[in-house]
């Protein structure tokens, strides 16, 4: 044998250790145990040696009287045939000897008791217990499952390196925390003279035209600096990264491609890298496949969907100082905190002040972390829910607690036998901890399984826009969490009925059979304590339930001054060699808004760069007579550029003049053509422009705003712009949040660029799902290169709007409906029982001539006394928690007692419905049966 | 209440092998080497639970005791003390009393037990 000692496995051995009684004993047998598993290890295998291991430890240590046999040391000391006295060993310090009662060996001994007598006891009534389980498995399993989708979505960590440093960098009016996007040459400037930043990179969301292999797509994608992905610190699966020389105009048309896209358009092949496709009708080579779990991070919030990546081109001479577009992403140099970053923007800001005045007076910059950035406001629903749940696993345990404690009094005879044979009150108060322990386990055993459940259904309606939804798994860190639930639940509930046994009478309960007149006044009181807990829990719950709800009709039910159901919108991109010229665009959707049009069962189509509801892009602007002054902050107005058609087809109310006509868009294309011919950065002559209710009330409160002239809050007076009409407001920025001031330009002007990304809005006097197959061949027949996005009514981008809301609500209702059965069944457990126990004594009375009102009363009475202190205690507490929920209402008052009633209401008719069948019992007790049961 | 008196003591097939193979290894009778040699001589293979609940159980009718080997060889156990075991008075006396009531139980069965087995 060679002497090198192979180290046994950690676990069995630190479980055996544990097992064992201390000495030289306990150290002999590890010492065998180590010596056969080296000897295993190098006669068989490591494998078989640590199965050797495992397999005698735990057997070793199950015995279950092996604390008993082993609690003693004892040294042989003569009268033994041939075996020497000992020489080495040491007498005195290998007889500590363990006692009786101490010592891990003996616990392991009497749990394992405790385990096969809660399992009995589990066993006697199975109907009871099963009801138990299910009660916690609910409890447990939507904690697990809230958790689940907290973990997934908000304490992952972003999956790139050191994600701690990632940092979205926004620029802002000064003394402000605007998200302004940065612009292109700032963006360089603060790139060249940062230290605190060791790199940043800027991006923009496009869309881009994919044709070749069937169906032309159109797919949601980013141009970016070469430096982002430097940024981020991630490599691709497969080829290389953008170079900077790629961000010069003619180098561009390179992509590089998601792991999703390679699969689904390229089939999975190999040799795609390489390969040229044609983009935006030109033709791209693909020159790197991002990894499968790449997730592309999104300064904008909520959730990226880029397919595809191609460099940014930036002008270099400096144009575009006044355009703010560009998300902007830093990695902060090693041991950089924000606020120096902070700071050293701030400085740069100040010194790009100076230099241009006329763009970047007022313009200052600042770092937010990109983790906080991402999760938007999604961690605050989700710790708000995980609170709610809570609350229901609280119910779930006052429910338990209240049914053990009931049948625990059954139990106390039992109990008082046990203390007089000699067990002690804490080990009876450990039996009783056992055996719920017994039951949360298995509890959460079948709450883990709820959970499992409970995330694919979450996943199935969780909103769209909430970010890293894949990373949403039951996983060891959701077990572990699982575990810590169900061991602080066995404990919580379990607690009182133990405590209870600990301070009863149980001398009282041997000698008379039952409790004394104390034990019964006190156990009833802990009774009640307990469905005035879940009382009380209940009414805040279904308070915020109402409130939600209430909020939610208030913002589906609000007036958007646009129609939902018969308005569908499809995205259409013009680019490429056959779109270079304004005519081009302008013949192509003329002449798709004609044909579109003429189809039947369309009543009007027009088109927008931007839907109401989905953002938009703002500017500042100067009106009657205002002179630019590069320190002043203008009106911010949203910017939409619009056709002739549009008003009428998404069913936006005209209140003064008129929406733009054939002539003004005819005049916006001319000015711009022009403008373009004669290489002039300003558009001649004047554009008609159509403003929102809110811009006419803002800008002209007094006055009649048609025929006012607006022109850009900039140095350079590059458009001037007639009001011609005014029309209804439509919300910019999602359902819940007012309408900013807006303006419709004529989209045939291009004021903000080219109008290639445009909505094609068709209003339908039908279903909708009838014509969109005939708008698809329309635009196939214009150009087949040409692809269009999947449709979507406008009742649908409202959903889509209120999706979190929605969620809130429903997953708030839903727990909020859970409570509610789990209270009917504690109130109806516990009321029952108290008739049960005075059956006898109704019986009496009744007997004697008491009236059966009487009877009822009473029992009126105590069902008062029960679910009274629990209503009252929830009202205040419904109150307190309006601090939470003030954020969470829209357009009611949290604390508005409307709502605060409603719950009242639903909480009264929670607890009738759980005392009715009780009372209705108690008042028919027959007084022979009820006598001669006794 | 009876006094208490010392009875003949019957061994259990195992407590038997075991008390065999400590005689049989003599002064390397430890608790490893008692395994291997009830694995190797008498084809019985025991797990650990058994063998140390069987030691133990002997070692409480006093049949046999055990010191600390401080001479053997140690390799493999990480300086874990080494028990050494060995049989009783009472331990010899109830190997042979056990040995003898098999023998009176087997007596003219030779040929039987023989014929019966492969």
């Amino acid at each position: 044998m060679t002497g090198r000692s192979i180290p046994p496995p950690l676990f069995p051995r630190l479980f055996l250790r544990l097992s064992l009684p201390d000495g030289t004993l306990r150290d002999s047998i590890l010492g065998d145990f180590s010596e056969e598993h080296s000897r295993r290890a190098q006669a068989e295998s490591a494998v078989r040696a640590k199965l050797w291991y495992w397999r005698n430890a735990l057997g070793l240590a199950s015995r279950s009287s092996f604390g008993r046999l082993f609690s003693r040391d004892r040294y042989w000391v003569s009268g033994v045939k041939g075996l020497p006295a000992s020489g080495s060993g040491d007498p005195g310090g290998g007889r500590r000897s363990s006692s009786k009662t101490g010592g891990i060996g003996y616990l392991f001994d009497t749990l394992g008791h405790d385990l096969r007598f809660a399992l009995r006891q589990i066993a006697r009534r199975p109907g009871f217990s099963a009801l138990i389980v299910l009660t916690l498995a609910v409890g447990i399993g939507g904690n697990v499952a809230i958790f689940s989708v907290l973990k997934g979505v908000v304490l992952r960590e972003l999956p790139f390196p050191e994600p701690e440093r990632l940092v979205a960098v926004w620029q802002t009016p000064p003394e402000e925390r605007w998200y302004q996007p940065l612009t292109g040459p700032d963006y360089l400037d603060i790139r060249e003279q940062t230290e605190t930043l060791e790199d940043i990179g800027i991006l923009a969301n496009r869309w881009f035209n994919l044709a070749g292999g069937g169906e032309p797509v159109r797919i949601r994608g980013n141009r970016v600096t070469a430096s982002l992905f430097n940024v981020l610190g991630i490599a691709p699966a497969e080829g290389r990264l953008f170079t900077e020389d790629e961000e010069f105009e003619g180098n561009e048309r390179v992509v590089i491609l998601s792991h999703g896209l390679w699969q689904r358009q390229f089939g999975g092949e190999d040799d795609v890298v390489g390969r040229a496709v044609n983009i935006n009708g030109e033709p791209h080579e693909i020159i790197a496949i991002m990894p499968e779990e790449f997730e592309f991070p999104t300064p904008w919030g909520g959730r990226d969907d880029s397919q595809i990546w191609a460099p940014l081109v930036l002008p270099r001479d400096g144009s575009g100082r006044g355009s703010h577009s560009f998300g902007g992403i830093a990695r902060l140099a090693d041991g950089i905190a924000e606020p120096e970053a902070d700071a050293e923007l701030h400085g740069i800001a100040l010194q790009l002040g100076e230099t241009y005045p006329d763009t970047n007076a007022i313009v200052d910059a600042y770092v937010e972390p990109m983790m906080q950035r991402t999760l938007g406001g999604i961690s605050s629903t989700l710790v708000f829910l995980l609170m709610i749940v809570f609350f229901v696993l609280l119910i779930a345990c006052a429910n338990v607690a209240s049914m053990l404690l009931a049948r625990g009094t059954g139990r106390l005879p039992e109990l008082a036998i046990r203390s007089s044979m000699g067990a002690g009150r804490r080990r009876l108060v450990r039996q009783l901890l056992t055996e719920s322990l017994f039951l949360s386990v298995i509890g959460g055993l079948a709450g883990v399984v709820v959970a499992y459940w409970g995330v694919d259904a979450l996943r199935a309606i969780l909103p769209d826009n909430i970010p890293r939804v894949d990373g949403i798994r039951v996983d060891s860190a959701v077990l572990t969490f699982a575990a810590i639930v169900t061991v602080a639940t066995g404990v919580l509930f379990g607690l009182a009925p133990a405590l209870f046994t600990l301070r009863s009478d149980l001398v009282g309960v041997l000698k008379e059979g039952r409790l004394g007149r104390g034990g019964s006044r006190r156990r009833n009181s802990l009774l009640g304590a307990l469905v005035a807990a879940q009382v009380a829990i209940g009414f805040i719950l279904v308070n915020v339930a109402v409130l939600l709800w209430a909020s939610y009709l208030n913002v589906i039910s609000q007036d958007l001054n646009f129609d939902t159901d018969q308005v569908i919108a499809a995205g259409i991109s013009l680019s490429g060699p056959a779109y270079e010229e304004i005519h081009q665009r302008r013949t192509f959707h003329q002449t798709l808004l004609e044909r579109v049009r003429g189809l039947p069962g369309v009543v009007q189509a027009g088109i927008t760069n931007k839907l109401p509801l989905r953002g938009g892009t703002n500017g500042g602007v100067l009106v009657n007579d205002e002179v630019f002054d590069p320190t002043e902050q203008y009106h911010l107005v949203e910017h939409s550029f619009v056709d002739d058609g549009y008003h009428e087809a998404m069913g936006i109310t005209l209140l003064a003049g008129h929406t733009l006509t054939r002539a003004d868009l005819d005049m916006g294309a001319a000015a711009r053509e022009t403008a373009h011919a004669e290489d002039l950065d300003v558009l001649p002559g004047e554009l008609a422009l159509v403003i929102n209710r809110t811009m006419a009330e803002e800008m002209w409160p007094d006055d009649d705003p048609l025929g006012k002239l607006v022109r850009p809050g900039t140095a350079n007076e590059y458009y001037r712009a007639r009001v011609v009409g005014v029309v209804e407001d439509t919300r910019q920025w999602g359902a819940e949040r007012r309408a900013l001031p807006e303006m419709y330009f004529p989209y045939t002007a291009e004021v903000w660029g080219t109008a290639g990304g445009m909505r094609l809005v068709v209003r339908v006097d039908g279903d909708p799902d009838s014509v969109v197959g005939m708008i698809r061949n329309v635009v196939r027949e214009i150009d087949e290169e040409i692809p269009m996005a999947a449709p979507y009514t406008m009742g649908e981008i409202l959903h889509d709007s209120t999706g979190r809301r929605r969620f809130s609500m429903l997953l708030v209702g839903l727990f909020a409906g859970t409570a509610l059965i789990l209270i009917i069944a504690g109130t109806y457990g516990v009321m029952s029982y108290a008739v049960t126990q005075r059956t006898h004594e109704i019986g009496v009375r009744v007997a004697l001539g008491a009236d059966r009102k009487l009877v009822f009363l009473h029992f009126i009475g105590r069902a008062c006394w029960l679910v009274g202190p629990g209503l009252m205690l929830g009202w205040l507490g419904a109150f307190a928690a309006a601090a939470i929920t003030r954020s969470m209402v829209y357009g009611i008052n949290a604390l508005n007692p409307l709502y605060v009633t409603v719950a009242a209401f639903v909480m009264v008719a929670v607890a009738f419905s759980a005392i009715t069948l009780p009372i209705l019992r108690a008042s028919r007790v027959d007084p022979v049966e009820a006598l001669r049961a006794e | 209440m009876a006094a208490r008196r010392y009875k003949k003591t019957f061994l259990g097939d195992l407590e038997q092998m075991i008390l065999l193979a400590i005689l049989r290894l003599e002064d390397e009778a430890h608790a490893v080497d008692v395994a291997r040699v009830l694995e190797d001589s008498a084809g019985r293979s025991v797990s650990r639970g058994a063998l140390y609940t069987t030691l133990n159980r002997l070692e409480k009718k006093g049949l046999l005791g055990w010191n600390i080997d401080g001479g053997t060889s140690h390799e493999g156990r990480g300086g874990a003390p080494k028990r050494r075991f060995a049989l009783t008075e009472a331990g010899m006396e109830a190997l042979r009393i056990t040995q003898e009531a098999l023998g009176a139980l087997a007596e003219g069965l030779e040929g039987t037990i023989s014929g019966g087995s492969r």
